[in-house]
């Protein structure tokens, strides 16, 4: 991996317990016996693999009421609210969606200049993002959340480093209806 | 009767090639789209919108929802407290919904009538939907029991078709292979990125089965989920919304003339009744002529394209010779030389029509009004025949029970 210059290159290490899963041969679908990330028990019941002590255990439904919250306006269309819920909730789980979805966002202006060319500003990326990966692009989320104004202060709070081209960058085109497609309900 | 101008001012559709449930979507989240779509396109205050209407087959049924004229509301809390009205005609709700718009404001009742056609269609299978849709015959006697209705009774289409003229099945063929290679323009279209051809569409096989009768598989159009926006509004309303945006009147499409029928439902009671006329579905032929006489068309020739319900190819091919192209059973003679094509002397469904761009039942009226707006308006862009000035659209319900022609120009 040393070969990529990326920014972020530590970022797409295998975090520890994939390594560890493989040395235990838990292998998901090609070792039911010893089960993956789940591991079916005799009944056909479904257990979850704890990755701080590697043992398995019954799949429980949590549900989290701003991420409830934000499925719903998803569900009907309404995603500057669903991101209002997850703006505005207090909850530890919230502050890390925020995280890397500003991390998203801000890694993606880094690329301006060097993935594509800078004359295209971060256009191109966002085809990139949609089309190839069929992600939000990194504008729509900026959008959602209030624009450069409401997400530099974010980065700063997250002390993500902010990118000359998003410092530089000047309008938002208008919310594009279209773009409901990369948010599911689920 | 002389009736007032009734302009359009545009719309918006969704990408017909999505599944909304898989998106786990309500299909209020379809009519947001539209809405917030539509005013992009049109630059409307959306308090300006005086009424709207719905056009939607089976919500119950589909998507376990009636009352959605009310969810027009739900769209956006400005529209709280307009009138919003629920229209179903089965697969001409589009069309009827739109009439009803009209005449609104023809009466000058409102200046601004915002028409939604929507459906939500992947939230069954194939089987179960196929059901539903026989809701649009008449059930008991021609739907309940039976395995997929509605092929069944267009394919007997084919065969009153073979029955007093002769067809060759290869016309058919033709006519999904040109409306699948329209789709492939159209940005919208439900099959733009499929594979169709000719020898494919004409090959009877584990790919391309019998589905009843003469009809295959490639003759059908498609289970789609989709919605469709359009902004209707009188001429004092019109003329404003021109000024404000440096646009001349004369500049915007307009609806020139329309013509409806409502034919007996049963499919054979219609096929009796014909039996001793020209044309094989004659509330249909009627429904145009209306149409053409409303609108100042001589004939067909003062088209510049029609946009027709091609539910089934054997639709289209009727449509063909009841337009007027041909005498009646010889539609195969403007398939045969091109006349239909997209480059051809009369376009039919450069957009890909029902078969390409998708027919999400109670939206299809509306999409077929808003793609004569865009040809008229050039801007149509990859699928804008040149010139067009006139384009018709015919919407039919049922197996052509309600009959809806419109001609829209400038």
């Amino acid at each position: 991996m040393t070969h990529i210059v990326d920014g972020k290159s530590d970022e797409f290490m295998l975090p520890h317990f994939i390594n560890t899963m493989v040395e235990l041969g838990r292998l998901g679908n090609k070792t039911p016996d010893k089960g993956g990330f789940y591991k079916r028990k005799y009944d056909k019941s479904k257990t979850v693999l704890n990755i701080k002590s590697f043992t398995y255990a019954s799949v429980s439904c949590v549900k989290i009421p701003f991420v409830e919250q934000a499925k719903q306006y998803i569900r009907e269309g309404r995603y500057f609210d669903a991101f209002t819920e997850i703006k505005k909730s207090s909850e530890k789980k919230a502050d890390f969606i925020r995280k890397i979805l500003c991390s998203y966002v801000a890694y993606s202006f880094a690329c301006v200049g060097e993935v594509t060319h800078k004359k295209y500003g971060i256009e191109l990326i966002d085809k990139a993002m949609a089309y190839g990966f069929n992600w939000a692009p990194p504008t729509l989320i900026m959008q959602l959340f209030g624009g450069k104004k409401e997400i530099i202060p974010l980065l700063k709070h997250y002390s993500i480093e902010i990118p000359n081209s998003l410092l530089e960058f000047s309008e938002l085109p208008l919310f594009n209806p279209r773009h409901g497609i990369y948010f599911l309900a689920k | 009767m002389n009736q007032k101008p009734v302009y359009i001012l545009g719309g918006y559709q969704t990408d017909f090639a999505r599944n909304w449930s898989k998106e786990n979507k309500h299909i209020v989240a379809m009519i947001r789209e539209v809405l917030e779509g539509g005013i992009m396109e049109t630059l409307l205050p959306i308090e300006d919108i005086n009424a709207a209407f719905v056009a939607n087959f089976a919500g119950e049924l589909y998507v376990n929802q009636g009352l959605l004229g009310a969810f027009l509301v739900e769209a956006d809390s400005r529209l709280t407290g307009i009138p919003s009205t629920r229209v179903e005609a089965a697969c001409a709700s589009g069309s009827v919904a739109i009439l009803n718009a009209i005449a609104f404001i023809q009466a000058g009742i409102y200046d601004v009538v915002w028409v939604v056609g929507v459906e939500q269609m992947k939230t069954v299978g194939g089987q179960e939907g196929s059901k539903y849709l026989g809701r649009a015959a008449w059930y008991e006697k021609e739907a309940k029991d039976i395995d997929f209705p509605f092929p069944k009774l267009f394919g007997r289409l084919v065969d009153v078709y073979d029955k007093r003229y002769g067809i060759e099945t290869k016309y058919l063929a033709a006519i999904a292979e040109k409306n699948y290679a329209n789709a492939k323009r159209n940005p919208n279209a439900q099959t733009r990125n499929w594979y169709m051809s000719f020898d494919h569409a004409n090959t009877i096989g584990e790919y391309n089965r019998i589905l009843s009768g003469k009809l295959r598989l490639t003759d059908c159009s498609h289970v789609t989920d989709g919605a469709v926006s359009l902004f209707l509004a009188s001429s004092d309303y019109t003329k404003k919304h021109a000024k404000k945006h440096n646009k001349k009147l004369e500049s915007i499409p307009r609806i020139l003339g329309w013509g409806q029928t409502t034919a007996p439902v049963e499919f054979d009671k219609k096929i009796r009744e014909s039996e001793k006329d020209n044309y094989v579905l004659l509330y249909t032929r009627k429904a145009i002529l209306h149409a053409f006489k409303k609108s100042g068309v001589k004939n067909c020739w003062d088209l510049d394209l029609v946009e027709t319900h091609d539910c089934f190819t054997s639709a289209e091919y009727m449509a063909i010779d009841h337009f007027g192209l041909t005498a009646p059973g010889e539609s195969w003679k403007a398939i045969e030389n091109g006349v239909v094509n997209f480059n051809g002397k009369l376009p039919f469904n450069p957009s890909g029509g029902l078969i390409g761009v998708g027919h999400p039942v109670g939206a299809t009226g509306v999409r077929q009004i808003l793609d004569a707006f865009k040809q008229v308006n050039n801007t149509a862009k990859d699928y804008q025949i040149e010139n067009a000035r006139k384009v018709a659209t015919l919407n039919i319900g049922g197996s052509a029970t309600t009959n809806v022609c419109m001609i829209i120009g400038k």
